[in-house]
């Protein structure tokens, strides 16, 4: 078994090269110099068929419609809904950032697109009103991992098209993980903001005539998950089709019903769409790439072999790959952890008997956690280069959220009685 | 209108993916209509939606290449000197400019060797899709080689001024 291509995609990743290159020059290496028979330009009919899925098309439409969420009056219009549900609350504003991201999820998935969205319109305002710049992009950051656990997130589809499972399934899925992150952030907000005194926005609970007023208000965008997920448990749109829908969704309400999604939002929209798309999916036909080396070396089957050898039981194998997921997820960027690690580990899960659409949920869990955990987290590079704070005065506000966001996984690893009730139920 | 004009001229690796990315999702987003108004798809949406995102894919990622969208970690790097990390630098858009420009190469000898295959679908021939990574990765080289030369001139022209500085 040659290792020699995960020696170099290190060596390259931490010189600072990108994800995607480091891996297509290993594999490319190994392909040239490795003695394998084959000749490296068939390697490249990968590069087409990576990408030339039409599942994967989901992915792009799902950017998309972040993107156009942004720009057509939907994203304010949930913030005000997040203020008359949560603004009473001790640390109001904070409240309101954590449910904003959890409503937000259900629309766009990109917790990067979040983060960067509530890091210009949320900490300036809380800053405002007494709370620690530090702490504010802390709350932002930690509540952004949310946004992709709530359906429609990419992430999901992504996993569903590596692991085989139901798309829709790991949808209704990612509801209660999603909501249990958002319950654990808000109650870790209420402690600190007791201790330090930060005050609510509103002065009085909302009343039920208040709260419904706003609901009508946001209507569209509250409605167009389940509007989504019931299309494609029923067959009514293939999860693809789903999100060019919403894309048009999304577009028909900031032009007819916000009216604030003008013409010259276009370019930006579409430019940000390209950018974080062209990202996702360099990864992805790299890591493919990539793959092609790793079952030539048949990697997937030595990996297995060596982790039953080192423990047969699903609780202690769980154990360990969430400790190196989390590992992983310090260094490298989490969609990448995702599509990296995924298929390798997807047979390890299959042989010891876990649920597939489990695991799923345990590792897009776990890689949100890397987003906002040093040395490299791209949530927290997203909110604190826009907020301007220091990493470590980052560090030292985000550690609780952390801590609550880690005992989250652990209820998603070991509770799966909870955890698989709603997809179970398709 | 005319932002949008300026925008296109200057940015046009951004402006043809999203050209791309835009076929991709219309197709789609007709298809489904056809199909619930009209009871009727059309049979080459998703050969046309998929080898359209391709396109957009290998142009968007020299797009994204070009605007330094593409995340590396300086983690390590960052703890050397400046000039050393300026010549570290150097050396990774050097690597960057042989990974692909290898690619580029191998794309012709992939391109020839599937000269006589057509798509499924359309029966277009292959290389209107393969092509897509020779123009992708050709675009990723030339950024990578304009990134190179001006690190470099900045690297030897900071040292004459450094000199100058001493006398």
């Amino acid at each position: 078994m040659t290792v020699f291509p995960i020696v170099v995609v290190m060596i390259l990743y931490f010189s600072s090269i990108p994800i995607a290159f480091a891996l297509l020059a290993a594999a490319m290496a190994y392909f040239t110099f490795g003695n394998v028979g084959s000749p490296p330009d068939l390697v490249l009919q990968r590069f087409i068929t990576a990408a030339s899925s039409f599942p994967l098309l989901a992915v792009p439409f799902f950017i998309m419609v972040g993107e156009v969420m942004n720009y057509s009056g939907i994203s304010s219009s949930l913030m005000k809904f997040a203020d008359v549900l949560t603004g009473h609350m001790k640390g109001g504003l904070a409240q309101v950032n954590v449910v904003l991201s959890t409503l937000m999820g259900g629309i766009s998935g990109s917790a990067n697109a979040d983060a960067a969205m509530q890091s210009k319109i949320l900490v300036p305002e809380m800053e405002k009103r007494g709370y620690g710049r530090a702490f504010s992009a802390a709350i932002t950051a930690a509540s952004s991992a949310i946004a992709p656990v709530i359906p429609p997130g990419i992430n999901l589809i992504i996993y569903a098209l590596i692991a085989q499972v139901s798309v829709a399934k790991m949808f209704i899925g990612g509801y209660v993980p999603g909501l249990l992150m958002c319950f654990a952030l808000m109650i870790a907000v209420r402690i600190i903001a007791g201790r330090r005194k930060y005050q609510p926005v509103r002065t009085k609970m909302s009343s039920p005539k208040e709260i419904l007023k706003q609901a009508r208000e946001s209507v569209w965008a509250l409605l167009l998950p389940f509007g989504i997920i019931l299309g494609i448990r029923f067959g009514v749109f293939t999860p693809t089709e789903a999100g060019a829908v919403a894309v048009l969704f999304c577009t028909l309400v900031g032009v007819f019903v916000y009216k604030q999604l003008k013409w010259e939002h276009l370019p930006i929209i579409l430019k940000n769409t390209v950018y974080s798309t062209s990202s996702v999916m360099l990864i992805i036909v790299a890591a493919s790439v990539f793959g092609q080396y790793m079952s030539w070396e048949r990697i997937p089957h030595h990996l297995t072999n060596a982790l039953m050898n080192f423990s047969g039981s699903p609780w202690m194998m769980l154990v360990v790959v969430n400790a190196f997921l989390l590992f992983l997820g310090m260094f490298l960027e989490g969609g990448a952890v995702l599509i990296i690690v995924a298929p390798l580990l997807v047979p390890v899960m299959r042989t010891i008997g876990v649920d597939l659409v489990h695991f799923g949920l345990i590792i897009i869990v776990n890689i949100m956690i890397g987003g906002i955990t040093p040395p490299f987290g791209s949530m927290m590079f997203t909110t604190c280069t826009i907020t301007d704070v220091k990493i470590g005065d980052f560090v030292k506000e985000v550690w609780p959220f952390i801590l609550a966001l880690l005992l989250v996984l652990i209820v998603v690893t070991y509770m799966p009685a909870i955890i698989m009730f709603l997809p179970n139920l398709v | 209108m005319r932002k949008f004009v300026k925008l296109v001229l200057g940015n046009f690796e951004v402006a043809l993916s999203a050209a791309f990315l835009m076929v991709t999702v219309l197709v789609v987003i007709i298809n489904v209509i056809l199909r619930y108004g009209f009871k009727g798809g059309l049979f080459w949406v998703e050969e046309v939606a998929t080898a359209s995102f391709i396109w957009s894919v290998f142009v968007g990622g020299a797009a994204a290449y070009r605007h330094k969208m593409h995340i590396g970690i300086d983690l390590i790097t960052s703890l050397f000197p400046e000039r050393i990390r300026e010549l570290i630098s150097i050396v990774i858009n050097l690597l960057m400019v042989v990974i692909n420009g290898y690619i580029v190469y191998l794309s012709f000898l992939f391109i020839q060797a599937n000269r006589l295959k057509r798509t499924p679908v359309l029966d277009v021939p292959a290389i209107y899709v393969n092509a897509a990574i020779t123009v992708g990765f050709s675009l990723m080289t030339v950024h990578a080689a304009r990134f190179l030369v001006a690190e470099a001139k900045l690297f030897f022209g900071a040292r004459r001024t450094a000199r100058g500085a001493v006398r």
